[in-house]
């Protein structure tokens, strides 16, 4: 009866991994590795990783340098309608990305709610490489948000109050408690916006279509590809799972990687006067 | 002569703190049960809280004034404040804490000299005792050459044994500074070595303010009584024989004081005024109480020891010399000149 528990444990366990670990293996052999790379030449690939890079490394500065002093606030002022913000903050992160992207054209399109005010000043958005990083931000910043936020509630309030009373000001409070002390929960916070920044693809089909050397990003291309060059595609994919496990690790590092020389100080306290 | 003078009123949960405070070159303990507004002050005075109202001076310097919307930014008061848990910044060495406020290299130097954590200087706060963080925690706050020191509850994060080592360089350190120091702690012998005068807040409110001498020699109620560390024995006072107060016990029996005061009293006698013998003694003590011993509690070359009422403290010799057991009957004694009255509400 025990042995029979057991076994149907581990079957459910092998069951599992292999279903999450196959697809990922087949992108890998189905094709051998050397035509793999070459396909990787091709100027469909090529085109899409210099759009993703810049489209989200573009994406990614905006996030992190309006986010982090959004998120300082959020984080440390106590206002009415605090939990709502926090709540709106959140709502992109499930929002179905089709929504996203209608949304993002009901705003920003031609016929939009600010498309009238942009044309006026000869801005088109909607369809461009712009479009492309907004609605990178769009769906992947409140990732960086979210986790910004808990980072700074985590740093404790009175090492804040203890640099007021040492002569530091509200700015180099920020800069030399404040962040060092959230760093890493904001490295975390941006490998995992970054990630869902370089997957990104219903919002961007959406809003900013997929014109090959414009807005077609390695997920678009996938898609774009998979009944034109089924290697090509493979090859793209096999780009963008490499790309998503060094941020995996990223994430999984960052926070403990930060921590670890501070972390525990009675344990290391005792540990140094013994 | 530096002086601060503040006057606050800010609400707390419960009730409002109303406090008027002046404090010169001194140091004033302010003392109470927890929740009192102990540190309400404090943050009020470093700048960290905004009272509904009040105003703080110091030296002619108006820091808050709210009737005329001054209040000055806590980096701008130079005000000292050690944290209770000390707030050392963890992703610092000691001596970048120590550094933090001021831009003078050999005050750093001199202050890590001074406080003998130079060898400290590289190390982690977490990486050192409780004893040291606290020595790093006061020297950072006077590397700014602070006008005045604000002491949360200094002594409350060390272990037993380091307490007494660290209150007596505190001891050391504030007799040495000519600035206006407020302490704050609910530890009476901690207010007894380390300040000159002692104010007892309590529900806000300044109870009693006074030398320690004072407190211990007249507390004002029983609040102050029992904080100082006295026994407290209700009863009703009644003019007696020989000029005498008659206190008529809550629990039965009667106790003798000087003090000439009638109606609801605790009387209040401290352990250390109360004799032990096995034998009803033949000196001046007009008041026994005679009953089995509750506890005996070692504390070196003292013991306290439970008679009935009261907690009486003698030395650990005399303990021995009269072979005190628990559950041994034995007369607890003490002068009517000892028992002291506080009129209760």
């Amino acid at each position: 009866m025990r042995h029979g528990f057991t076994a149907l444990l581990w079957a459910a366990t092998v069951l599992a991994l292999s279903f999450l670990v196959v697809p990922v293996a087949a992108i890998f052999l189905r094709v051998p590795p050397g035509e793999l790379v070459s396909a990787l030449g091709s100027s469909v690939a090529r085109d899409a990783l210099r759009v993703t890079l810049v489209t989200t490394l573009v994406a990614q500065v905006a996030i992190l340098l309006v986010g982090t002093p959004a998120a300082y606030v959020i984080a440390t002022r106590r206002f009415r309608g605090r939990t709502l913000l926090v709540t709106l903050v959140e709502l992109p992160l499930v929002l179905p990305p089709a929504v996203a992207g209608i949304g993002l054209l009901a705003a920003f399109g031609r016929f939009g709610l600010l498309g009238g005010t942009l044309s006026a000043f000869g801005l088109e958005i909607a369809f461009t490489r712009i479009a492309v990083v907004l609605a990178i931000v769009f769906v992947a910043g409140p990732f960086f948000l979210r986790t910004a936020i808990a980072a700074f509630e985590a740093v404790d309030t009175t090492l804040v109050d203890a640099s007021r009373t040492l002569g530091a000001g509200p700015a180099r409070t920020f800069a030399r408690i404040a962040l060092p002390l959230a760093a890493g929960g904001l490295g975390a916070g941006a490998a995992l916006s970054f990630a869902r920044g370089l997957g990104e693809f219903g919002a961007t089909i959406m809003f900013a279509g997929s014109l090959q050397g414009v807005t077609q990003t390695l997920s678009l291309a996938v898609y774009e590809q998979f009944d034109v060059d089924f290697d090509t595609a493979l090859a793209i994919g096999a780009e963008l799972v490499l790309a998503s496990a060094v941020l995996l690790l990223a994430v999984k590092l960052i926070p403990s990687w930060r921590r670890s020389p501070q972390s525990f100080p009675t344990l290391s306290a005792r540990s140094l006067s013994s | 002569m530096a002086t601060l003078t503040a006057e606050l009123s800010h609400p707390l949960r419960s009730f409002a703190l109303e406090l008027s405070l002046e404090v010169g070159a001194e140091t004033l303990a302010l003392v109470g049960p927890s929740g009192a507004g102990k540190s309400t002050v404090l943050r009020a005075l470093a700048g960290l809280l905004r009272p509904a109202r009040g105003r703080i001076v110091l030296d002619g310097d108006v820091w808050l004034d709210r009737s005329r919307g001054v209040d000055v930014p806590p980096e701008l008061r130079s005000v000292g404040l050690l944290f209770q848990d000390y707030a050392l910044f963890p992703h610092m060495s000691v001596r970048a804490n120590v550094a933090y406020g001021t831009r003078e290299l050999r005050t750093v130097d001199e202050l890590l000299e001074r406080f003998a954590i130079g060898h400290l200087a590289r190390a982690r706060p977490g990486e050192i005792s409780g004893g040291e963080r606290q020595r790093v925690a006061v020297a950072r706050a006077l590397a700014r050459s602070p006008r005045v020191l604000l002491l949360d509850e200094p002594l409350a994060a060390l272990d037993a044994h380091t307490r007494a080592t660290v209150r007596g360089e505190l001891h050391e350190l504030l007799a040495g500074l000519e600035l206006p120091v407020i302490l704050v702690t609910h530890d009476f012998e901690d207010a007894l070595t380390l300040a000159d005068r002692v104010g007892v807040l309590v529900d806000g409110r300044l109870r009693q303010l006074g030398t320690p001498g004072e407190l211990v020699a007249a507390p004002a109620d029983p609040f102050v009584a029992r904080f100082t560390g006295a026994n407290l024995v209700p009863g009703v006072a009644v003019a007696g024989a020989d000029g005498l107060t008659e206190i008529i016990l809550d629990a039965g029996g009667s106790m003798w004081s000087t003090e000439i005061l009638t109606g609801p009293v605790a009387l209040t006698v401290y352990p250390w005024e109360i004799a032990l013998s096995r034998e009803v003694p033949s000196d001046s003590a007009v008041n026994h109480v005679r009953a089995p011993i509750g506890r005996i509690t070692a504390l070196g070359n003292r013991a306290r020891v439970t008679v009935g009422p009261l907690v009486a403290e003698v030395t650990a010799a005399s303990v021995e010399r009269l072979a005190l057991a628990e559950g041994e009957p034995v007369v607890a004694s003490f002068k009517a000149t000892a028992a002291r009255l506080v009129p209760l509400a």
